[in-house]
């Protein structure tokens, strides 16, 4: 009877010992967490082991999902982020499916349907030619103030997804609020459209959509942040709680077996 | 160390599943009713452990704890850390259920192996400092077994095992000092406290005063 209960305590010890010891600290999962929004017409996809712990130079691939295509590969930044514009192939409702790769062993995907894309697909759509000349300004306007992505993107060939730019500006959380000087159009070349009479309803249908996604982009962020969270105490209690249980049936259908 | 869904191919999880197997019903037999509790709470050990992150070194690593399961509870140790791994895989999305095969091999194996080292170097060195140093080995070699034996199951993949086995190693050269030291420290106290808590005899001084 000593002895089971010097062995009980011995457990007891043990359990709270670990329990301080794990949760001490920082708790950082070993897992590797995928996830990607939508930022205006570009998907950014976040790779971390963790929080502050981003997965850097991580290799990842993006999949047409229904026909199993490589459209985009490239290697995650120093921040684990990696942008990649839209494809025109989810015009067809193909959603895309992201893979990455971190060596040794880690792997992630994470999946976007074509109704999360569509409405980057409305607004490429919308009008195509006012933005050509839109997004190149304003990138370079983007460029002075904000810090850009490093990624090297390669796009596969013979994808229709080959229009993937070297520059996306990076979505820092200050630049996915929109501001009363970049926000909506209001900085957009093709203002003068406005005074010589006015926009048509398509252009405006975009702009608003385009001003409705940068406000989006931080919420999108967070959501998609939140499924990619390393584990609490509950399952970490829980899983110690099993271990014991299962210790447990096994010792009281011994101890019938002897008696 | 866990090896994640969707990188091996089937031939590979397969032997790994079949190995894990074969050392999980080899581990059973060794479990009776007096290393029972011990192979519950070391396996608890192990299933917390790996959310214990290393900060120092190149890359994420965590202890593992494989190690100190080898030296304490011998062959036992292959169906305690199969407990744990799955519990991982189920609830902190580690690793995978179709990995959990390879994943309890490679660790399970490198945990049997620990164990045999530390017995042989005991057994060649059976005072306290011995016991203390063979449980270092056992501790480092754990780790360092482990991510040989990762790197192997990751040689069928596009990575390669030379690249596999370098990045882990580097990654673990931290975890394998720790884990080295946690073990010999653990198993000392346990040698003076409970010796027969471990899978081999050990006869050093007893605490003053203890009466088992």
């Amino acid at each position: 009877m000593r002895s089971y209960y010097s062995h009980m305590k011995c457990v007891f010890f043990a359990t709270i010992f670990t329990l301080v010891f794990a949760t001490s600290g920082e708790a950082a999962a070993h897992r590797l967490n995928v996830f990607a929004w939508l930022d205006n017409d570009n998907v950014v996809v976040e790779c971390n082991f963790g929080k502050n712990r981003p997965a850097m130079g991580a290799t990842v691939s993006i999949y047409d999902r229904d026909t199993k295509k490589e459209l985009v590969q490239g290697k995650t930044d120093n921040s684990g982020h990696f942008a990649f514009k839209v494809p025109q192939i989810i015009r067809d409702g193909h959603g895309l499916s992201i893979d990455v790769n971190a060596g040794q062993g880690h792997h992630g995907t994470w999946e976007m349907d074509a109704s999360e894309l569509y409405s980057a697909a409305a607004l490429t759509a919308g009008f195509d030619e006012a933005r050509i000349e839109g997004q190149r300004l304003d990138s370079q306007a983007a460029g002075k103030k904000y810090p850009r992505f490093r990624t090297e993107a390669r796009s596969v060939e013979n994808s229709p997804a080959a229009t993937t730019e070297e520059n996306i500006p990076l979505p820092d959380r200050r630049s996915m609020i929109p501001t009363p000087q970049d926000g909506g159009g209001a900085s957009r070349p093709d203002i003068g459209y406005a005074a010589q009479g006015g926009y048509s309803q398509g252009q405006i249908r975009a702009y608003i959509s385009e001003a409705v996604e940068s406000a989006m982009a931080p919420i999108r962020h967070e959501l998609a942040a939140m499924g990619a969270q390393g584990p609490s105490i509950t399952e970490i209690i829980g899983g110690i709680g099993w271990i014991m249980g299962i210790v447990g049936i096994i010792l009281y259908f011994r101890s019938r077996r002897s008696s | 160390m866990h090896i994640s869904e969707g990188v091996l191919s089937a031939p590979v999880l397969i032997t790994g599943a079949a190995f894990a197997c074969a050392g999980i019903v080899a581990g059973l037999k060794h479990i009776n009713n007096d290393n029972l509790v011990a192979c519950g709470v070391l396996s608890a050990a192990f299933f917390t452990g790996s959310l214990i992150h290393v900060p120092i070194g190149f890359a994420n690593a965590h202890l593992i704890l494989n190690g100190l399961l080898g030296v304490m509870l011998g062959w036992a140790a292959f169906p305690a850390i199969f407990a744990a791994l799955l519990l991982q895989a189920v609830l902190f999305q580690y690793g995978g259920l179709t990995t959990l095969g390879v994943n309890t091999f490679t660790m399970g194996t490198a945990a049997v192996v620990s164990w045999y080292i530390f017995r042989w170097l005991y057994m060649l060195w059976p005072t306290r400092r011995g016991l203390a140093l063979a449980a270092f080995c056992g501790g480092f070699l754990g780790v360092c077994m482990a991510s040989l034996l990762t790197a192997l199951a990751l040689a069928f993949t596009n990575e390669g095992f030379r690249a596999a086995a370098g990045a882990l190693f580097l990654a673990h050269l931290p975890v394998m000092v720790i884990e080295g030291l946690i073990t010999s420290f653990t198993v000392v106290v346990i040698a003076r406290v409970k010796p027969q808590l471990l899978a081999i005899p050990v006869r050093l001084g007893r605490m003053q005063g203890y009466t088992a």
